[in-house]
């Protein structure tokens, strides 16, 4: 396999937003993923293995994934010969991890051809494997996942206790090794002040709380990172499903503040809305941040109906185009601060005259 | 920075959390984050639990001046790490033989993250269970169907009771499928 650049992805629809408008409680849920974290038997961890070590390990594993064992075409990323911009682009794609897109010493990335199955080698582990899909469906992630890691481990030897289950780098992921996680968008919940109570609650459970791009990051534009914190102690069935049952009822709660908001201030849910809409049809300079919460505004306007001319998959396209990789693959060339707050909004503007696309 | 609960020591744990909407900063040194551990409020911010356990469990062996790595304690025949490498590491293992190198510092670790401390999940070599994932779903269902039924949703709610028969059906269909498969081998 030969290593590519980010190019080969930019014509693909992104994975975790495909067809987001087809169901799957996708007004809330944004996207769900799996990962599975997995070491070889009898090798370091990457933290303690040398540059030459990690590169035995990537090629090991880089020769076992094919498209039999994907299922579906491979592309093969080597972080350390990629521009900081193509990293980026990984990043905001979902397929690495911030800590990851920051390694070089054997640092690969596996994605089949749709961005659903991707694997990082050498992260914090041995190996990532995650699969990824728009909507909230953990069953059908836990047995899409769980069919490839039978096959990778018919091939490789797994770092495996029998008391203790998967061995991991840290003791936080040893067991299962599985980290389910989904993303929600809940803006009425942060409008009615209800935010709080909410994220404790969720904390209470034994789940964590992130923003966007895991952890460490915030919680720009109203979206939720949701995860397990436990990986040990209960079967993956046993953990996806208590998991479930809260989400299931965080999308309630969401959808009943939603209603809510419209029903006891009408005109103050349409301002939110509106204000956001204005804001990115007619600004000049958008940073960041600012871009987020405003696509949040325009988003909950689409998923309530507010809007007669804009859809959702308008709202999803700008939501990636206008982060920083994807600006910067889309402009040609590296900008600075203010020149991307400028391209952004120039974007912004032309996707949203445009309306539906 | 001093620590925002003790005011005397350094704070090296820097946490942003979101109350009423509103963002609060919270500046920890690693003695107070261990308490407000102990209280269940950090539990499950994102915030790196193990990290601060290793800090705690090193520093009781470390000697006073804590300039070099000078932990004299237990060192892992395989990768070589001590307590303190892993401290450094934010509580990351150098290898699998760590697990039993440092097994009594990591099982106290694992009983304070960790619901149990056996897995019962799956194994290398070994197949998921086919029914898992058909078990969350009908799980998932029956929930949709109970929300729908409250909420007199009718037509939804035949649409999931119907969905549920289907998968049930299926799943008994290839349950007996692989017994017969089972006999047949036999």
């Amino acid at each position: 396999m030969t290593p590519e650049t980010a190019d080969v992805l930019l014509g693909n629809e992104v994975s975790f937003l495909a067809g987001a408008d087809a169901g799957n409680g996708c007004d809330i849920a944004i996207s769900s993923r799996i990962r599975l974290a997995r070491n070889l038997a009898e090798m370091p961890f990457p933290g303690s293995a040398s540059d030459e070590m990690r590169e035995k390990i990537s090629d090991a594993v880089a020769d076992v994934v094919d498209p039999r064992l994907f299922g579906g075409k491979v592309h093969l990323f080597e972080m350390a010969s990629l521009s900081p911009v193509d990293r980026d682009v990984l990043m905001e794609r979902r397929l690495a991890s911030a800590d990851f897109i920051r390694r070089t010493g054997g640092a690969k990335l596996l994605v089949r051809n749709d961005e659903r199955i991707s694997l990082m080698v050498n992260e914090e582990d041995h190996i990532r494997l995650q699969a990824i899909r728009p909507g909230f469906q953990l069953p059908a992630l836990w047995e899409e996942i769980s069919r490839i890691d039978d096959r990778l481990g018919r091939k490789l030897p797994f770092a495996f206790d029998e008391k203790l289950g998967y061995l991991t780098s840290c003791p936080t992921n040893v067991g299962t090794g599985m980290r389910a996680s989904v993303m929600l968008h809940l803006p009425a919940l942060t409008l009615s002040g209800r935010i709080g109570a909410t994220v404790q609650g969720i904390q209470k459970l034994n789940l964590a709380v992130r923003g966007i791009y895991g952890e460490g990051s915030d919680n720009r534009g109203n979206f939720y990172q949701i995860s397990n914190q436990h990986t040990l102690g209960e079967s993956e069935e046993e953990i996806l499903g208590r998991f479930s049952a809260v989400i299931d009822q965080l999308i309630n709660f969401e959808r009943e503040a939603r209603a809510a908001l419209l029903q006891k201030d009408r005109f103050g849910m349409l301002d939110f809305v509106g204000r956001s809409f204005g804001a990115l049809r007619y600004a000049y300079k958008m940073p960041g941040g600012e871009a987020l919460n405003h696509l949040s505004g325009v988003r909950v306007g689409v998923d309530m109906h507010l809007f007669e001319n804009l859809d959702i998959r308008c709202v999803n396209e700008l939501w990636i185009a206008t982060q920083n990789g994807h600006l910067q693959k889309n402009a040609g060339r590296e900008l600075s601060a203010a020149e991307r707050d400028v391209e952004r909004a120039r974007i912004c503007r032309e996707k949203l005259r445009q309306g539906r696309n | 920075m001093l620590c925002d609960r003790c005011k005397k020591n350094e704070a090296t744990i820097h946490i942003e959390t979101i109350h009423d909407g509103k963002r609060v900063k919270t500046n920890l040194c690693a003695e107070c984050a261990r308490h407000e551990e102990k209280e269940g409020s950090l539990a499950a911010l994102g915030f790196n639990l193990a990290e601060v356990l290793f800090h705690q469990m090193s520093g009781k062996t470390s000697a006073p001046a804590p300039e070099k790595e000078s932990v004299p304690g237990i060192v892992c025949p395989e990768c070589g790490w001590t307590l303190e490498k892993i401290r450094r590491h934010n509580g990351q293992l150098g290898c699998a033989r760590c697990y039993e190198t440092f097994a009594p510092m990591i099982s106290d670790v694992i009983g304070k993250v960790q619901k149990g401390g056996v897995h019962t999940g799956k194994r290398p070599g070994q197949r998921a269970r086919a029914d898992g994932a058909a078990k969350l779903e009908i799980e998932r269902l029956k929930r949709l169907l109970d929300d729908a039924v409250r909420r007199e949703e009718y037509e939804n709610a035949a649409r999931f009771r119907d969905a549920i028969r289907r998968l049930e059906e299926k799943s008994a269909a290839s349950k007996a499928k692989r017994a017969t498969k089972k006999e047949s081998a036999r």
